[in-house]
């Protein structure tokens, strides 16, 4: 860091303060991700996490007669899942050049604004890298929820990629036979799945899906006297009746940009899978995210604890090549969405 | 003076196409009549990510190899620059090249709008080239 003396002089482009300035955005990108709604931030010690599940455990004792022995209730040994992460990390590089133009401020007119949107200031670009962090833990975890997979990319070749399952039961990320768009009616159909959700996860108050599925139940939906159809609050009016509980349907059509190879361009895809349709158990809670160390956090923390870090936060660290001529800055995040199987009842609804 | 309307569209910026640092520069002069748009862009600037010779053109036959990969974008003609005039340009300028490294092949091959081509992609594994290509 020799090189770079100015920036430890601009106490604002430090790593500590890149890092605590990345800390203070909004994770869910002021509303516009899900991912913390439906999957709490849990801080836990270590990338390497262990959890255990309790599927299904329901046992029911018997009555006996006077003066015998009643029920044995057998140990049930919970699953148990060992989950390994692997970072998010996202980096800009600035060469010499750029890096001239930028201590100079020679962009000319409207200068102030056009630093502003293209962020050509260092707190700016890093605050960049942050949220793109954030947002491939809102595809992750809508992946995780919907897919029960999280898929890893080669961040240089998108074309290798490794999927890892959480190993979910099958009957809870089924498949409709027939699909709602062919069964007679995809209100009932959306009903029956419903119903069937609240007896295996408990009770709920709603369901994400795509527009399209959503159009499909409404206009399947039962007709109101004299042959009108139902307005979208009264449809939701309506299945709070049938189901005598609150509920809202969340429809997630939502659009991030994914890299589309290990280049520059990008795809702008649905963050919701298309036809899947998932229960949204009571209280929203359908796993957590676990937000492990970053280790180079640790360092900044203990370098400037005043700085009061969060080490299992977004880190931001910068790192120069070339004599000084070349600067990289990274941002990284060491988090993972982990569903908790008895909160997933998901269908793939074919429409 | 009539009401105007001047809209400048936007974009992806250039990306820096080694991974990792660079660290071993080398300044040659570039055969700029051997280039064209797709290495030079309108407002005159080589490209990150073009693949050079040690004489400064691009990577031919056999048994050429790449010497060094451009990392940063470098004005070296005037803006707006055609082909006929890139092979009209009869001095060539010093620029600078990255000769040891990994190349992400995506990210250069996004800069300069077109694919490598095979004598560029057998320039990387050819024997002298120090730059390794990303799979892709």
């Amino acid at each position: 860091m020799a090189n770079f003396a100015w920036m430890a002089q601009v106490a604002s482009l430090s790593p500590a303060a890149l890092t605590v300035q990345a800390q203070t955005l909004s994770p869910n990108d002021n509303g516009r991700l899900l991912w913390d709604l439906f999957f709490p931030r849990v801080n836990v010690n270590s990338v390497r996490l262990s959890e255990i599940n309790t599927v299904d455990d329901r046992p029911a004792a018997d009555r006996r007669e006077w003066n015998a022995r009643g029920r044995l209730i057998p140990v049930l040994t919970p699953a148990q899942r060992k989950l390994e992460m692997v970072p998010i990390e996202s980096y800009d590089k600035i060469d010499e050049l750029e890096m001239q133009y930028l201590m100079e401020g020679t962009f000319g007119a409207n200068q102030a604004i056009i630093e502003q949107q293209i962020g050509v200031r260092l707190p700016a670009r890093t605050d960049r890298l942050a949220m793109a962090a954030y947002r491939r833990l809102e595809l992750d975890a809508m992946s995780a929820w919907s897919t029960g997979t999280i898929i890893q990319r080669n961040p240089q070749n998108a074309a290798q990629t490794f999927t890892v399952s959480f190993g979910f039961d099958a009957a809870r990320l089924a498949t409709a036979s027939p699909t709602w768009a062919a069964a007679s009616n995809a209100y009932d159909a959306f009903i029956t799945w419903f119903e069937a959700g609240i007896e295996a996860v408990g009770p709920g108050e709603g369901a994400m899906m795509r527009l399209a599925t959503y159009k499909e139940i409404l206009a399947d939906s039962p007709d109101l006297p004299g042959g009108v159809k139902m307005t979208r609050s009264q449809l939701t009016d309506r299945i709070q009746q049938d189901l005598g509980s609150p509920f809202q349907f969340v429809i997630n059509e939502n659009s991030l940009d994914v890299f589309t190879d290990g280049g520059t361009a990008v795809t702008r895809t649905k963050v919701w899978p298309a036809e899947q349709v998932a229960f949204i158990p009571a209280g929203k809670q359908v796993g957590s995210t676990a937000f492990a160390p970053v280790r180079r956090a640790m360092e900044l923390d203990a370098q400037v604890p005043e700085a009061s870090i969060d080490v299992n936060g977004v880190t931001v660290y910068h790192d120069a090549d070339n004599g000084g001529r070349e600067l990289e800055i990274d941002a990284q995040l060491n988090a993972m969405p982990v569903p908790q199987e008895s909160k997933v009842w998901v269908v793939d609804a074919g429409v | 003076m009539p009401m105007s309307i001047v809209k400048t569209a936007g974009g992806i910026g250039y990306g820096n196409p080694f991974i990792g640092g660079v660290n071993h520069p080398a300044q040659i002069t570039v055969d700029v009549s051997g280039l064209t748009t797709d290495e030079v862009d309108s407002f005159g600037y080589l490209k990150p990510g073009v693949p050079l010779t040690k004489a400064g053109i691009l990577v031919g036959a056999s048994p050429a190899f790449v010497y060094g990969v451009t990392f940063e974008a470098q004005k070296i003609v005037p803006d707006n620059p055609t082909n006929t005039t890139l092979g009209a340009v009869t001095v060539d300028p010093i620029i600078t090249v990255n000769t040891i490294g990994h190349i992400n092949r995506d990210v250069a091959e996004d800069n300069l709008g077109r694919a490598y081509t095979a004598n560029e992609i057998a320039g990387f594994d050819a024997a002298g080239s120090k730059i390794a290509l990303s799979a892709t």
